[in-house]
């Protein structure tokens, strides 16, 4: 069976002297070079859900107040207003929360960012001035809440269209 | 040597019963048998017999942390890295010696501050002296490993359930709301000073004590715990990380134990010879 390692060096001294001491065999070699387990596994998913490096730089610059489209991996989309990112130190526990009206009813969706099934997330607007706070769950039905984000980005669009 | 004249005694109680009157004894009927010697259930040895145990001895490894974990399917799990450091076999126990099968463990490579003799067991097996050493039972000697055999974390299968032993977070000394989950009292109608507390301790002149074992505030936490039925996400050999779905019990950095579920894998000598039978 492969799990068993019964290699050893066990002719290697640790500790010696004049007088008879217990032999002290020594240590193993050390896994993963000895770099820490965390760390060392983070890099790993990371490279394996991440190989470009994409989505953390759009991680960096994403903020709450930017409007995003999101194709997940059957090809259906989700848009919305991004209300708060859970940011992890180096790992692949990132989520976006992103809220959107539809009929009038408000809607929240937990988008996890390195999840393989999520095939793009596109940002589709930025705003000039944005509200203060890094998370903005106060807007929630006040008069900063969120509109139906397809159609105002449709006639975001259809605006600048006319201007040109 | 186990011979009862049971039947002996009660044909001369009745003879003395009816003494005068007449009677036949048949020549058919047995004065004495010889019955099988009985099994006492109380010893070593049937208890053994009885208790669920595995057919191979489980790991010893180090609680790391928590991490985002996806499935093929998408799916999103909150999983428990553990690390296997340097685990290593460093005692047998046999029946003989102890009375029953058991594997010791050693785990992480310690160089300083070792008593002698531990070193001598540590020399005898052939591995370096360990930080941590646990046992574990197995059910007979075909589970048992030579010492100095090196354990990785493959030795668990991806996809099988497994145990996790850990002593949990101390929280101290908790009250009862905390520590049981109790309602507590109201926060109005006349309550003072008592807002979480335990209510009544039980009958008053009836049974006129507090009965054992009632739940009351006290040490909480820094007890040993065991979650059954994690499933294995992932385990590397040569990276020495083994990765557990859900939560495990204890700090980072804190000593767990691992094993295959019992629950699922576990049987009694028993069980097996009934099943055989």
């Amino acid at each position: 069976m492969n799990f068993f390692n019964t290699i050893r060096n066990y002719s290697t001294r640790y500790l010696s002297g004049s007088r008879a001491r217990p032999i002290v065999f020594a240590p193993l070699p050390p896994k993963r070079d000895g770099e820490h387990v965390m760390s060392f596994l983070q890099n790993k998913l990371l490279a394996k859900y991440d190989p470009t490096g994409q989505r953390r730089k759009l991680a960096e610059t994403l903020r709450a107040g930017d409007m995003i489209k999101v194709t997940y991996g059957d090809k259906s989309t989700a848009f919305g207003r991004i209300i708060a990112i859970k940011r992890g130190h180096n790992n692949v526990g990132h989520n976006i929360l992103m809220r959107n009206k539809i009929g009038g009813l408000g809607v929240e969706v937990r988008v996890p960012l390195f999840n393989p099934t999520i095939k793009n997330i596109e940002v589709m607007h930025k705003p000039e001035k944005y509200l203060s706070r890094r998370k903005h769950f106060y807007i929630r039905n006040t008069k900063h809440d969120v509109g139906n984000i397809e159609d105002f980005l449709t006639r975001e669009r259809i605006a600048k269209n006319q201007s040109n | 040597m186990f011979t009862r004249s049971i039947g002996v005694q009660n044909t001369l109680k009745c003879m003395e019963a009816r003494r005068f009157v007449a009677q036949l004894t048949s020549i058919h009927a047995i004065p004495s048998t010889r019955t099988q010697p009985s099994q006492i259930n109380h010893s070593v040895a049937s208890t053994n017999e009885r208790k669920s145990l595995l057919n191979r001895p489980g790991l010893l490894g180090i609680k790391k942390g928590m991490i985002t974990w996806f499935m093929e399917n998408g799916e999103q799990h909150a999983a428990t890295v553990i690390e296997i450091d340097n685990c290593e076999v460093v005692a047998n126990k046999t029946v003989d010696s102890d009375g029953y099968w058991s594997v010791l463990l050693g785990q992480i490579d310690k160089f300083k501050n070792i008593a002698p003799n531990d070193l001598k067991k540590f020399e005898e097996a052939g591995v370096s002296p360990k930080r941590h050493i646990a046992e574990f039972r197995v059910r007979d000697e075909s589970g048992l490993i030579p010492p100095g055999t090196e354990i990785k974390a493959d030795y668990f299968a991806v996809g099988q359930m497994v145990d996790v032993i850990g002593t949990t977070k101390g929280k101290g000394f908790a009250g009862p709301m905390k520590r049981w989950g109790f309602a507590g009292l109201p926060a109005t109608h006349g309550v003072s000073k008592a807002h979480r507390s335990h209510g009544a301790m039980g009958g008053n002149q009836d049974p006129g004590r507090v009965l054992p074992g009632k739940k009351m505030a006290g040490r909480m936490g820094g007890k040993s715990c065991t979650v059954f039925n994690n499933q294995v996400l992932y385990a590397n050999g040569d990276e020495g990380i083994l990765i557990v779905k859900g939560q495990i019990p204890g700090p980072n950095k804190s000593f767990v134990k691992i094993r295959d579920a019992v629950k699922l894998y576990g049987k009694s000598l028993l069980k097996i010879n009934q099943e055989l039978m």
